[in-house]
């Protein structure tokens, strides 16, 4: 699903990225890790075209992300879900309306959308708040809007950046828990922390960054 | 993407822009007030200037002279002298004021008739109004002039180019002003659109963000803001219209007691359908184009 092929990034002559290959199968699960500033955000980035490799080559599925032009770049992304640390939900907005962001962008019949949407809210178990203003949540329901925003369009592929960062470690659990159902369901989930009990707890993939360097992959 | 799919695209991106413009309807509405006294300017000069454009009669614009025949000269000789004039080359018209007409013409005018009722006899002269192809002041002008005053029939000749030349001239430079200052204004509401959609771009910088990174394509995104510019214009176009019409009425009423003064009662004096029309137009293309300029997507932020 995921492909690395020697991927390097620099910035002028800071080097984010050192020469970093490994390779994810569809439906895995597994955790990057490392510590702040190790290059686990530079890899995200690569992995929704937010970045460019200095060298190397970013395969997921059948897409050579160096190749994608400007039209095929929306369509990429529509098959990749994101969670951020903040959810960055829109604060104006309702949570239907902040999960429904993707269908829309996506131009999803408008009939779809609020089967869609309280699917995904179901999921999170949030469907009693749907027409609640985000500022009405606590940071715990805050964040599953944000993962049922990135799940609701069913991306192939989740990528999480420290998602339970601002959690408590009760919290986490129940997101951890979440992030490991889209993967029974056959979703390919990359999760960024720094948080280390979190990953002992799992039995998944360790995938380790120091300085840009890939120093570890595996359980 | 369907035509249904499209349709429906474009009614979710208008109900957008509504649903922006609501969010913040003072600084929206100040914006469209703006809009519409900037666009109202032009329209209420353009529609005076036309006003005073009737006030100048097409006789009174065009270059001629005023020929006052001696009193003893007999009827006959004055249709000989009209049909003389007639026959020459760059000559217009001519028509023959009789003295009794002229006279008649007089007592009309406010104020004078009892002035008129005073005299005993007729004191006009019979007048022959010679109506010319050529330019005001030209050489032919000057030496028909002559050439009459010459004549033993003609007690004197009048030339008939001062005032309504000035005017004329005057309404052409004051018509360009109007032009300058529209093409000015249009240009200044392109600019405050374009203004005002990239502050709501940079509010929306977070949203536009999300809709990029989940596959939102560039059109999506800049869409509700183009919808924007153009309800905002529209609606400043239609404000403008209302302030076009009103300066008319303001204008118009005025204008006609001047025109009644000239004779030209019944003359109407006011803006009429597409006076109404360009401004709605012109801010709704403007605001569009101005918004389109403006709404370009900024970059993905991660945090």
């Amino acid at each position: 699903m995921i492909q690395f092929d020697n991927v390097t990034k620099r910035y002028g002559t800071r080097l984010a990225l050192d020469e970093v290959s490994f390779s994810l199968d569809p439906a895995e699960m597994a955790f990057l890790v490392g510590h702040s500033g190790a290059g686990k955000s530079t890899l995200l980035r690569h992995l929704v075209c937010l970045e460019a490799p200095t060298e190397g080559r970013v395969m997921v599925g059948n897409f050579d992300l160096r190749k994608l032009s400007a039209d095929q770049l929306p369509m990429f992304r529509r098959k990749v879900g994101v969670v951020f640390q903040d959810p960055q939900l829109l604060s104006d907005r309702t949570v239907f309306e902040n999960v429904a962001l993707p269908l829309r962008a996506a131009g999803f019949d408008r009939a779809v959308i609020p089967a869609r949407v309280k699917a995904a809210l179901e999921q999170v178990e949030l469907s009693h708040l749907e027409q609640a203003l985000p500022g009405e949540l606590s940071s715990g329901q805050r964040q599953r809007v944000g993962i049922a925003r990135a799940v609701v369009h069913k991306p192939a592929l989740l990528l999480a950046d420290e998602p339970t960062g601002n959690l408590d470690p009760e919290l986490s659990k129940k997101i951890m828990k979440l992030f490991t159902q889209f993967r029974n369901h056959g979703v390919t989930v990359l999760i960024a922390t720094h948080e280390q009990a979190l990953v002992e707890a799992q039995p998944f993939r360790v995938l380790r960054l120091d300085q840009g360097r890939l120093v570890e992959s595996g359980r | 993407m369907s035509l249904h799919g499209g349709a429906q695209a474009h009614i979710e991106a208008a109900r957008d822009a509504i649903r922006r413009l609501l969010h913040d309807p003072i600084r929206h509405s100040v914006g469209c007030l703006v809009m519409a006294l900037m666009l109202a300017l032009p329209g209420v000069a353009w529609v005076a200037l036309r006003g005073f454009d009737v006030l100048l009669p097409v006789e009174a614009t065009t270059p001629g002279l005023s020929v006052f025949v001696r009193q003893d000269v007999a009827e006959a000789d004055l249709t000989a002298l009209a049909d003389n004039l007639l026959a020459r080359d760059n000559i217009l018209t001519v028509e023959v004021v009789g003295r009794d007409k002229g006279l008649e013409a007089l007592s009309q005018l406010a104020g004078l008739g009892d002035l008129v009722g005073a005299f005993d006899e007729n004191p006009l002269p019979d007048v022959i109004r010679v109506a010319l192809k050529t330019t005001p002041g030209s050489e032919f002008m000057r030496g028909l002039s002559v050439s009459l005053e010459g004549d033993p029939r003609v007690e004197f000749v009048r030339v008939d180019q001062g005032l309504s030349n000035e005017m004329r001239n005057a309404l052409v430079l004051g018509q360009r002003l109007v032009l300058v200052l529209a093409l000015m204004v249009l240009a200044a509401i392109v600019l405050v659109v374009t203004g005002a959609t990239r502050i709501e771009v940079t509010r929306a910088r977070a949203e536009l963000s999300l809709v990029d990174l989940v596959g939102g394509t560039e059109r999506y995104a800049r869409r509700p803001f183009i919808y924007m510019g153009v309800l905002q214009g529209a609606a400043g176009g239609c404000l403008a219209a209302l302030f076009v019409w009103i300066g008319s009425l303001l204008v118009g009423a005025p204008l006609s007691r001047l025109l009644t003064l000239y004779g030209e009662s019944g003359a109407i004096v006011g803006a009429n359908a597409l006076d109404l029309a360009l401004p709605v137009l012109a801010g709704t293309v403007l605001g569009g184009v101005g918004a389109r300029i403006a709404a370009r997507v900024p970059s993905v932020a991660w945090t």
